[in-house]
């Protein structure tokens, strides 16, 4: 065993309480909304918004819409560059980091005058239109850490071999990728999905600049208009992004057969 | 169950040829296995069988019909990898079924043929576990199951056997042949294991530098080997440089002495060869011992136990060493290194070679 030193332990210690004491202090003071007494009333006050419960399905929506579209570009690609365009990976790669390089607000402006009123396909004039280049706001976004996560998920399995064994079998590209890739890279779709949805949550730029009303743009509004109200809100995310963060590690430790939670007997065939 | 006939199969990547003018007819129902060392090509002449890979020319037929532009799931094969290559999201039965499904056989019978292979190999009553659950020989034999479950005209083997250790690589390898057998169906196999080629085979291609140096069953390949490449290849082989003085009564000259075969040789007088003796041709004269053949006078330089054999390694003449193996019966006594020695060798055993 390998002593730990005491400095060692008074950085952790330290590190701890730079994490922490905010966490408390926002958590200590969202308890105060009422005077002289601690309660939930914040958090009260926050679910009985009917503008918070909107802007936070609308999130939602948004960013599983945007979940499903990255899986559905990414996955192939990866794919396919693993399989057949081994030389091209880190040109991908660098197009996948792209969005952490470039601030999103290039990115929705870009949106806007691509797909302004005046431009021959008017997306942002329609309700519909706008809420889709959200959602392909949000896929940008999200892909330096969708592309990561599959790519590495589809290097812990031999995709290349695997992909032999079932058109041994008569499986076509689309049976192979729906049937054998997708399963087996799940744990990392996954965690490629809960990545996007905490990124998608928080998002303000783009959301703000194209007036939707999503998650982002009310935090800031009520962190404006209210004392209260933000920090139980933020405390919520932080628990949010906890259970996510969980989720994530259950999803990506368990084997094949197993159940999530441990009270139902897996399949016997 | 199929023919598989290969006709001048070509394989270049880029300006490196790895196959050259590859034929092969393989009959229905037979085992033939690729050897060679590794870049030989005989993996690559496996993969455009199965359609991985394209030939640069030539072209492949299975039952007379032309596959060489058929996509690998068209083509109707069935195919074993080294690192078996299970689905490792599907069950033992889900893997079984996989091709069976993608097949659209009615559910009933995918369950019937499931079972059925799962007994085939051994593992029925497993079809529930996860390929994370099973041992590599349990995995190698579930990839065979699932590959045999479609009933493919071809089975292709690219070295089930290599990443399993030696025990369950020989029992596998016995059940393989003895399933092959069974069900009639045409296999190709690959392997880099003589032993394996050897104990496996009707015929075996032995391959070097994208080439087929000699195709026959594993007693020809072994006793009577087409070129040196074969000979030194497979088994292990002494080579004792020689001059032909008479090539009707087959009279030579060594450097140890002249060599009688007394049967003629195709060469001419004064052509330089080599005579081909394996270690098992030789064996060792006892005093009084009379030879009806050459004999060579040898000091045993080193001695190998092997078991059922003892390899001894001897010094004929200055600088020519013979290697010679004896069998291991107890209470033999043995000849210890620095012991001089009498070998005699059984003519018709010593082949000639360029």
């Amino acid at each position: 065993m390998k002593r730990v030193s005491l400095a060692s332990w008074l950085i952790t210690i330290l590190a701890g309480l730079y994490f922490l004491v905010p966490l408390y202090a926002a958590f200590q003071f969202s308890l105060q909304m009422k005077r002289d007494t601690l309660s939930f009333a914040a958090y009260a006050s926050v679910f009985q918004s009917d503008v918070f419960l909107r802007a936070f399905v609308f999130s939602l929506v948004a960013s599983l819409a945007a979940i499903m579209a990255g899986a559905a570009l990414v996955v192939p690609t990866a794919y396919w560059v693993r399989l057949r365009l081994p030389k091209l990976r880190p040109v991908v790669e660098f197009i996948s980091l792209l969005p952490l390089i470039i601030p999103s607000v290039v990115l929705v402006f870009g949106h806007i005058r691509m797909f302004g009123s005046s431009s021959f396909l008017p997306l942002t004039t329609t309700d519909l239109g706008t809420n889709l280049l959200l959602v392909a706001g949000y896929v940008v976004l999200s892909l330096p850490y969708m592309f990561r996560a599959i790519d590495n998920g589809m290097a812990a399995i031999d995709i290349g071999t695997l992909t032999e064994a079932a058109e041994s079998l008569g499986a076509s590209r689309a049976r192979i990728i729906l049937g054998v890739i997708f399963p087996n890279i799940r744990a990392a779709i996954v965690s490629g999905a809960f990545l996007t949805f905490s990124i998608c949550l928080g998002e303000f730029a783009i959301a703000s600049l194209l007036n939707r009303q999503t998650f982002g743009p009310y935090l800031v509004q009520l962190g404006q208009d209210r004392a209260y109200e933000p920090a139980a809100l933020a405390i919520m995310s932080f628990g949010l992004t906890w259970i996510l963060m969980a989720l994530m590690q259950a999803f990506a430790n368990r084997k094949p057969g197993q159940r999530l939670l441990p009270f139902r007997k897996g399949p016997t065939r | 169950m199929s023919q598989l006939t290969l006709r001048a199969l070509n394989k270049s990547f880029g300006t490196n040829a790895v196959v050259k003018d590859f034929d092969l007819t393989m009959e229905d129902g037979e085992f033939i296995s690729l050897l060679g060392p590794s870049g030989c090509g005989k993996t690559t002449v496996l993969r455009m069988v199965a359609g991985f890979e394209a030939p640069s020319s030539g072209a492949i037929h299975i039952d007379g019909n032309d596959v060489t532009a058929l996509q690998a799931r068209q083509r109707q094969i069935g195919m074993m990898f080294q690192s078996y290559a299970l689905f490792p999201n599907l069950t033992v039965a889900g893997n079984v079924a996989f091709g069976l499904k993608v097949a659209r056989l009615p559910r009933a019978e995918v369950d019937l043929r499931v079972n059925e292979m799962l007994e085939m190999v051994g593992l029925a009553g497993l079809g529930g576990r996860y390929p994370y659950q099973l041992s590599g020989g349990q995995q190698q034999r579930v990839a065979l199951a699932r590959a045999i479950a479609p009933r493919p005209r071809v089975l292709l083997l690219d070295e089930p056997l290599s990443a399993l250790d030696a025990k369950i690589r020989v029992s596998l390898r016995g059940e393989i042949r003895a399933i092959q057998r069974r069900l009639g169906i045409s296999t190709l196999f690959v392997t880099h294991d003589q032993e394996e080629a050897m104990a496996m085979s009707d015929r075996v291609v032995v391959m070097a530098h994208g080439r087929a140096e000699q195709v026959g069953r594993p007693d020809q390949i072994y006793n009577r080997p087409a070129t040196r490449f074969v000979a030194e290849f497979i088994g292990a082989l002494n080579l004792l440089p020689a001059t032909v003085t008479d090539p009707a009564a087959g009279q030579l000259d060594t450097p140890v002495g002249p060599v009688a075969l007394n049967r003629p040789i195709a060469r001419s007088a004064g052509a330089a060869l080599h005579l081909a003796i394996r270690p098992e041709g030789l064996h060792i004269l006892l005093n009084g011992d009379v030879a009806n053949g050459p004999t060579f006078t040898g000091k045993v330089l080193d001695r190998d136990f092997l078991g059922p054999i003892i390899r001894l390694r001897t010094e004929i003449g200055p600088g020519t060493a013979m290697t010679v193996d004896c069998f291991n019966r107890d209470g033999a006594s043995l000849p210890e290194p620095g012991q001089t020695i009498r070998l005699a060798v059984d003519a018709a055993a010593v082949f000639p070679l360029d």
